[in-house]
């Protein structure tokens, strides 16, 4: 039995919650008792809490910067790291950090982040109820997740999640989230050919308390339109005129894979100012690619043959996380959007090999670049990485694959930071 | 209708009211011999004379007080207060004389007096002359407080706040003096509490008065080129609000961004965005959004005073926001 790390009842005598300032240990680390684990800030000062036994650190419940209520449980200390059944009288845990666990958007259908409540607003709750629509089955693009109008409006005329960011007006636009603080120069991520902007989940909540995030869905992805496109270049020209549809001149540029690739191409339309780039297993830098991978990803209509090919994309299976493949088939779920996506792979992968060649655009690059690339990856063979010129910073990581962004998102997010800081 | 700078335009309503009614007249610092620091009253000495245009020593808490005092006795003063910094002097006739003695004497009292001034950033006057103390105003029961934009509306709101029976604060700003624009020769009059949409929009609504209006303006004609169609409504009331505007306007376009130069903390982004959630909530696809100044002195640095004073692209960037 685990042993809860409580804060003491005698700290509160003027208040009834205190905030996280710093955890001193991770899950999994051996604790010993009097060894201080976690400080925390009431009114007067910065109280530190002294592990009550020797053990290991098996749950962290409240991230820096959450308030707590007094006699709440911050975190557990068991006999190992299996041991999180907590001890003694059942206590609320604190509800975590919007930033820390919960994805941004919320895999099922309708509940926004945090919990089981519903975030909608006035208006998008008034609309449902004369409309009849049940607001727990929609989905909300709104900041946070929150349900607005036009989801209410799209799910009582039966369509699918579709532009947000600004109004949607015609067909054209590419559909943009944005979170975080407003900022001229903000971080935009461009995902991998079959994903969408689900796939920065891990990365996201590293770095949108500090930057404004804008995440693109590609042409025939995610949320934004399906038609045909004939290269690259049409991607990065489609994702430049919707950055600057959405008032951006200026990004951080951030891609993996096919979105590494189109990426690299966006700068030199003009349109859109590249602060810095960081590529992920971009492609474009050479011509092989597992051609097996991308036509069984392709051929997948349901879970059980999609989920060997999604294993494929880690170096460590057991690393994706529980119900990955069930929310990937889910998004997956349209045939128009798969068909539309066989046509793009056909036309920018024929017989399993990279059409297009990005490497003089590499070479051109006056602002800070990286390469991030699994020595794992089974897609795209990282020794493309060694095709960039000097001025590029490489980033080779061990026991990672086609997917640092979900493998290690938090070292990702670091090199991130360090690219916008060294472009500052 | 005449071409007229916004203070050509305010120098008409004074001149205008002047004749019309032998019991309006003007008192303040350097109104008379020198015009007005901002010539508002150019030339009004001569046409009038000084027993109604008057030079005062710089006394502001013994002008207020004395505008109180000549308007209890039957006249009707328009004072002139050369910066609204300086209303902080005012306040005690405001607050403790100005607004409840119509109340306490049940009426048998009226203060028909007009309280000018100006204040407002972007010209690089630092941290003493560039306040916008609106809500010191605002917040005071039994004050009018009022904020034209345009020429037209400098001249009608002014004229109808010299016939007001009741105190009105009359807010002009300094970078608004030049402007020019057509104003309606003669009896023009603009009703105090009413608003007036400078720009109609579907998208989203953008509430301001003064030179607010006009980055608000700047701020539609660029969401427009990103396909964002914004509604602008000049308020030209602080106080009392046109709430049947502001509700017919929410009601149209669901997303409120509300824009005043002054202090966000307690501003009046802070008023209004309540008294949009009080009696429009259920209109409103996002919550509200509030350009304001930043909670710090004003810079005399410009660039430093464009980062901490409300801008159009702030201005866009919370409209982008609201329809995020």
């Amino acid at each position: 039995m685990a042993e809860a790390i409580r804060v003491a009842g005698a700290v509160g005598e003027y208040m009834d919650s205190v905030t996280v300032l710093e955890w001193r240990a991770k899950p999994g680390d051996a604790v010993e008792a009097g060894q201080i684990v976690v400080v925390f800030e009431t009114a007067k000062a910065a109280t530190e809490v002294a592990a009550s036994r020797s053990g290991v650190l098996t749950k962290i419940f409240a991230s820096p910067g959450d308030e707590v209520k007094i006699g709440a449980t911050l975190g557990l200390i068991g006999d190992s790291a299996a041991d999180t059944t907590e001890a003694g009288p059942a206590s609320e845990p604190p509800r975590a950090g919007a930033g820390m666990a919960a994805p941004r958007r919320a895999a099922p259908a309708g509940h926004a982040a945090r919990s089981g409540r519903i975030v909608a607003s006035p208006l998008a709750r008034r609309t449902a109820r004369a409309r009849d629509v049940d607001l727990r089955a929609i989905r909300g693009t709104g900041p946070n997740g929150r349900i607005k109008r036009r989801d209410v409006e799209r799910a009582a005329k039966g369509g699918r999640p579709s532009p947000s960011g600004v109004p949607a007006r015609g067909q054209g636009s590419l559909n943009l989230l944005r979170s975080g603080p407003a900022c001229d120069t903000p971080v935009v991520f461009i995902h991998g050919f079959g994903a969408d902007t689900n796939a920065w989940r891990w990365t996201v909540p590293h770095l949108e308390r500090d930057h404004g995030i804008v995440l693109v869905d590609l042409p025939c992805h995610g949320a934004s339109p399906a038609h045909p496109i004939n290269d690259v270049i049409d991607l990065a020209r489609e994702v430049s005129q919707a950055l600057r549809d959405a008032g951006i001149r200026a990004a951080h540029l951030v891609g993996h894979s096919l979105g590494g690739a189109t990426a690299l191409a966006l700068p030199e339309l003009g349109g859109v100012r590249l602060a810095s780039l960081c590529l992920i297993a971009p492609a474009g830098l050479g011509p092989d690619i597992d051609g097996a991978f991308v036509a069984g990803f392709l051929r997948a209509t349901g879970v059980e043959s999609l989920e060997p090919w999604l294993r494929r994309l880690v170096a460590d299976p057991a690393r994706l996380p529980p119900g990955f493949a069930e929310a990937s088939m889910a998004l997956r779920a349209d045939p128009a959007l798969r068909d539309a996506q066989r046509m793009l792979a056909d036309t920018l992968f024929p017989d399993g090999t990279q059409r297009f060649d990005l490497r003089g655009a590499l070479g051109r690059l006056q602002v800070p670049a990286k390469i991030v690339w699994g020595l794992a990856d089974s897609v795209i063979p990282w020794r493309h990485a060694l095709a960039s010129p000097g001025h590029v910073g490489l980033h080779l990581l061990p026991n990672v694959g086609h997917l640092p962004h979900l493998e290690a998102p938090e070292l990702l997010a670091r090199l991130v930071r360090e690219l916008i800081r060294a472009a500052a | 209708m005449a071409l007229l700078r916004y203070a050509e335009a305010l120098n008409a309503a004074l001149r205008e009211e002047m004749v019309r009614d032998p019991n309006v007249f003007l008192f303040g610092e350097d109104i008379g011999t020198y015009g007005g620091v901002f010539k508002v009253t150019r030339g009004l000495l001569e046409e009038f004379g000084a027993m109604r245009v008057r030079d005062t020593p710089i006394s502001e808490q013994t002008l207020a007080a004395m505008a109180v005092s000549a308007a209890m006795t039957g006249t009707r003063p328009v004072l002139e207060i050369m910066y609204s910094d300086f209303m902080a002097l005012t306040i005690d006739a405001l607050v403790n004389q100005a607004s409840i003695y119509e109340y306490i004497w049940a009426g048998q009292v009226r203060l028909p007096f007009v309280l000018r001034t100006q204040g407002g950033g972007g010209v690089g006057a630092a941290a003493q002359h560039s306040k916008s103390l609106d809500v010191f105003l605002t917040h005071i029961p039994g004050l009018k407080v009022v904020a034209p934009a345009t020429p037209a509306d400098a001249k009608g709101l002014l004229k109808s706040a010299i016939r007001d029976p009741s105190p009105v604060v009359f807010l002009e700003h300094k970078s608004l003096y030049n402007l020019r624009d057509d104003v309606p020769d003669g009896e023009h009059l603009v009703e105090i509490g009413k608003a007036v949409t400078a720009r109609a929009g579907t998208d989203v609504s953008i509430f301001a008065t003064s030179r607010m209006v006009h980055e608000s303006l700047s701020a539609a004609a660029v969401l427009e080129t990103g396909g964002i169609s914004a509604e602008v409504v000049d308020l030209r009331t602080l106080r009392p609000l046109d709430l049947a505007a502001i509700k017919a306007s929410v009601a149209k376009t669901n997303h409120a961004v509300v824009v005043n130069e002054g202090w966000r903390f307690c501003g009046y982004t802070a008023e209004l965005s309540a008294t949009i959630m009080d009696h429009a909530f259920d209109d409103l696809d996002a919550p509200v959004e509030r350009v304001a100044q930043l909670d710090m002195p004003i810079p005399y640095s410009e660039p430093l005073e464009a980062v901490v004073i409300p801008t159009a692209e702030k201005i866009v960037a919370a409209a982008r926001r609201a329809l995020a």
